[in-house]
């Protein structure tokens, strides 16, 4: 699923290029605050403002560069993030109810995939590069608000597919999801969008399932906005 | 060893204790960082990695120091504080090498003799272009792909920013390929 490890050592090693003489980007978080977020040592959402920071700081990438680099000789693994090790512990006692809520999804899921795919056949997940035909594609203008009470995404796709759309807001908070789509188009809940203020950029992805089987997964994330 | 740093050494006590931390994680702390620094920093700086780590060490000891009998200074501790000190004469340095190039500035390092300019051009070009596509991402693919290129992995990537591993596993790869094809607009061979 990943680009050949050749690109991503070029594409790193350009990242890491331009920090000898770049001047700081401006408002760049002290380096105190840099080691706790690679230690995982802050809640995630001021991990995510550090890590946005050093992508368009070429300095502060390089400070993270280096606390990652003293960390990974001082021997210790990145500190696995408290909250997710809470939510593994919080997993663990759950785990006998997972397990049978897990057993009946199973149950369910095997039942749709039979009734999807050649039966016995394991879907075949496409390249995008091989699928420009197939792609999908929003038919939506990204300038255009949409109204909360008519919220409709359109795309365009291959024909006689099931679509499966995911909408969640830019912080990946889910709004709405829905499966086996014959259609190519999907009108968002009203009462899914309530609590979203005027202006919320809405992200949606549509996946595809063909009738051989075969998945058109690559599509790009669309963007919304709620007028 | 410096003046400051035999002092010590003489009046410490055997093992850990308040404010003492063993003699050998200094020096492995000390070798982990002219490590760090040597590979992290820009060649230009490389000749300074040792002095950098040096007036951070210093700066330390003296915070040690002040701090000496109230605080107990763990290993962790001790090198969350150096890193600090040491981005902090890193960042000194690099607020004075902004300062322009000219006649005034003899130490300035004439481009002649910087190994392969072109290549350092080439790459520093590369670099600005990445993260101008960066800032074209949405946030999501953009963080990700971020902490990708800085070189986690992708269980990394989902830990640090509170992902579950399918997710962020999802938006690396929509986030490089985003990547590729802003590069790939701008006529930037990889």
């Amino acid at each position: 699923m990943m680009t050949g490890s050749d690109e991503i050592t070029r594409l790193r090693e350009a990242f890491s290029a331009c920090d000898a003489s770049a001047a700081a980007a401006g408002n760049c978080p002290p380096a105190e605050k840099i080691w706790e977020a690679l230690r995982g040592e802050l809640p995630p959402d001021q991990v995510r403002e550090v890590v946005d920071h050093t992508s368009g700081c070429a300095s502060c990438a390089a400070d993270w560069r280096l606390a990652h680099a003293l960390e990974k000789q001082s021997g210790d693994a990145i500190a696995v993030p408290e909250a997710a090790a809470v939510r593994r512990a919080r997993f663990r006692t759950l785990q006998p109810w997972l397990a049978a809520a897990a057993a009946v999804a199973v149950i369910v899921v095997g039942v749709r995939w039979s009734e999807w795919g050649v039966p016995g056949q394991e879907p075949v997940l496409r390249d995008g590069t091989e699928q420009t035909a197939m792609a999908i594609r929003s038919l939506i203008p990204e300038e255009q608000a949409l109204s909360r009470q008519h919220c409709l995404l359109r795309w365009s796709g291959p024909e006689d597919a099931y679509y499966r759309i995911e909408v969640s807001t830019e912080q990946l908070e889910i709004i709405a999801t829905e499966q086996d789509l014959r259609t190519r188009e999907y009108l968002v809940p009203e009462s899914s969008l309530a609590r979203y203020p005027n202006a919320t950029k809405l992200l949606w992805l549509v996946d595809a399932v063909l009738p051989d089987g075969s998945r058109v997964d690559d599509s790009m994330t669309f963007v919304a906005v709620l007028e | 060893m410096d003046q400051d740093d035999a002092q010590h050494h003489s009046g410490r006590a055997r093992g850990p204790g308040p404010s003492r931390v063993p003699e050998d994680d200094y020096a492995q702390l000390r070798a982990d960082l002219v490590r760090a620094v040597a590979r992290v920093c820009p060649p230009r700086m490389n000749d300074q990695a040792e002095d950098i780590v040096q007036v951070a060490l210093m700066r330390l000891m003296e915070i040690r120091r002040k701090n000496e009998g109230k605080a107990e200074f763990s290993a962790l501790y001790l090198r969350k504080a150096a890193y600090s000190v040491v981005i902090d004469e890193i960042r000194r340095l690099r607020r004075r090498q902004e300062v322009p190039l000219d006649d005034e500035h003899p130490e300035a390092e004439p481009a002649a003799e910087i190994p392969d300019p072109e290549r350092q051009s080439s790459g520093r070009e590369i670099g600005a272009a990445i993260r101008d596509c960066l800032g074209r991402l949405i946030r999501p693919r953009r963080l990700a792909v971020t902490l990708h290129l800085q070189g986690h992995s992708v269980t990394e990537v989902a830990g640090l920013l509170g992902w579950s591993p399918k997710r962020a596993d999802n938006l690396v790869y929509r986030g490089l390929a985003d990547l590729r094809g802003c590069l790939d607009a701008k006529g930037i061979r990889r």
